[in-house]
């Protein structure tokens, strides 16, 4: 992971030769703002994190972990600096700096594309990304079996059967219907699920020294 | 957890792209603030990444799919954790239609009719299989073990002859899944750049005899994986087997060793994938030695087919 300073000018460059941007004692300050019990706040960061990750992601950006990353960092720092979350609601403060994070983040492929596209567009690739299909005897095929057998019976059979049929979103109202849940609330169970055999999947393929796809 | 059907729409339109700028700022802080919200918008990109693999999208949208939620390592992972639940999914799903045929149904009538009408179906059900497996071992008393071991039986009697090519299905019938069909050919109007184009062989006729018509593979402009789906009837019996493919100067296109029986929706088979690239029109030759057994070739052809 690399961490990189800045103070939101715009101007910032990753220094991978410097580990941490964040001080213990601002990481500290930080927990204290997230929650005055340590182990809530320190599962809250990892949740903030976990999500700017993503939110980078889904906009498009090369290194979302970093960005993340350089988000809290501009985030601790302010709060140092005197700056108070709101302790109830702090991820609004979160996301306005990944915001302007994500401006500068546009403005600094804009001035290496030379073509400005405020969407974010231009961060995707223009090309479509080759997809290995799956071999049969693919360690990852190999693993998820592993990984399935691993999980409760409820769970097995809830995440398989969402993934069968043909006309899959009428086979999903009906097994909606047969749980008594809602649509969405099958579909953040079923995902729920299916991070469990992510996590067992990657550390699978870890230890069977699989290279990610 | 009860979300606002529009959500779902909201964070489709999001994950591809379609949200406005400052609409897409207001739902990322929404999403950072609501752990439910940000799960249902993780669930949503699998679901695409999943449709995208079984070719349920239009070839623009998948195209976006592909672009905005795959080309990260981490997308190409999700994308492949989703086609693997697919095909595992599929799996399952040939295995339990034998078994709990009604398993897969919303609740029409009272849970306890449900049972019994699961268990009379699959009464009904076990007992043709049987006679099926009876008579199957009749007509070929050398299968007789493997006819037993198959769960997933074929609702068809399986074609014992293979004389006709095995064109690519482009929307077979979801019911008949006979040789001639694999799982990748069930799947609805596969997004060309990952479907494979599917080619079912088997031995049980002839071994290669001559006079036999070669079977051909189609292979449309555009598709990036051959699928070759070999019958283990009329394969020796054995825990694995090596598999090659020759051109036609007998130079190796693909060599697969250890290679293991897997469970299709239609029977028991080996599953080699080629990619398209290593395979121009022309004739091919599929080998398999089974462990400790001796090998067998048959030949097939490739051709140029049409979208």
């Amino acid at each position: 992971m690399t961490h990189r300073d800045g103070d939101g000018d715009g101007e910032d460059r990753p220094q991978p030769g410097k580990p941490h941007g964040l001080t213990p004692e601002s990481f500290e300050i930080l927990l204290s703002q997230l929650g005055p019990d340590r182990d809530q706040a320190g599962e809250r960061y990892e949740t903030i994190r976990r999500k700017l990750i993503r939110l980078f992601e889904w906009r498009g950006c090369a290194a979302p972990e970093d960005l993340a990353d350089e988000t809290i960092n501009r985030v601790a720092r302010r709060i140092a600096e005197g700056v108070e979350l709101h302790s109830a609601e702090p991820y609004g403060y979160f996301c306005g700096v990944a915001h302007l994070l994500f401006k500068e983040v546009l403005r600094r492929a804009a001035r290496e594309h030379r073509a400005l596209d405020s969407s974010g567009e231009m961060l995707f690739p223009t090309a479509l990304p080759v997809v290995a299909d799956d071999e049969p005897d693919d360690p990852r095929l190999h693993c998820l079996r592993q990984c399935l057998a691993a999980l409760p019976n409820d769970q097995r059979d809830l995440v398989l059967r969402y993934h069968q049929g043909e006309s899959n979103i009428r086979h999903r109202k009906a097994l909606s219907q047969e749980l008594g849940i809602p649509m969405n609330a099958l579909r953040i169970r079923v995902h729920r699920v299916r991070r469990k055999l992510e996590a067992c999947l990657d550390d699978c393929l870890h230890r069977r020294g699989t290279p990610p796809p | 957890m009860n979300r606002e059907p529009q959500d779902d729409a909201l964070l489709r339109s999001y994950l591809l792209g379609d949200l406005p700028g400052e609409d897409a700022d207001r739902l990322e802080r929404r999403l950072l603030a609501d752990d439910d919200l940000f799960d249902l918008a993780e669930a949503v990109e699998a679901d695409l990444l999943a449709a995208l693999d079984r070719g349920e999208l239009a070839p623009a949208e998948g195209e976006r799919v592909l672009r905005r939620l795959a080309s990260s390592p981490q997308g190409r992972g999700r994308l492949a954790l989703a086609r693997s639940l697919n095909a595992a999914a599929g799996e399952t799903a040939g295995d339990r239609k034998v078994v709990l045929p009604f398993a897969r149904r919303a609740p029409a009538f009272p849970p306890p009719a449900i049972h019994w009408i699961a268990l009379a179906a699959s009464l009904v059900m076990l007992t043709g299989l049987g006679w099926f497996a009876w008579q199957h071992r009749a007509q070929a008393p050398e299968a007789t073990s493997r006819v037993a071991v198959q769960t997933p039986a074929p609702l068809a009697p399986p074609q014992v002859a293979a004389p006709a090519p095995a064109p690519v299905p482009a929307n077979p019938p979801v019911s008949q899944t006979p040789p001639d069909s694999g799982p990748g050919a069930k799947r609805k109007a596969p997004h060309p750049a990952l479907a494979p184009a599917v080619l079912t062989l088997s031995f049980v006729t002839s071994r290669g005899a001559e006079g036999e018509a070669v079977q051909q593979l189609r292979l449309p402009p555009g598709t990036r994986m051959a699928e070759i789906q070999i019958d283990a009837e009329g394969l020796d019996e054995a825990r694995s087997f090596d598999v090659v493919v020759r051109n036609r100067d007998k130079e190796t296109i693909m060599e697969k060793k250890g290679l293991a029986l897997r469970a299709l929706d239609w029977g028991q088979a080996l599953v080699l994938h080629i990619p398209a690239e290593r395979l121009p029109a022309g004739r091919y030759e599929v080998a398999v030695t089974p462990q400790g057994g001796s090998e067998v070739a048959k030949e097939f052809e490739v051709v140029e087919g049409r979208r």
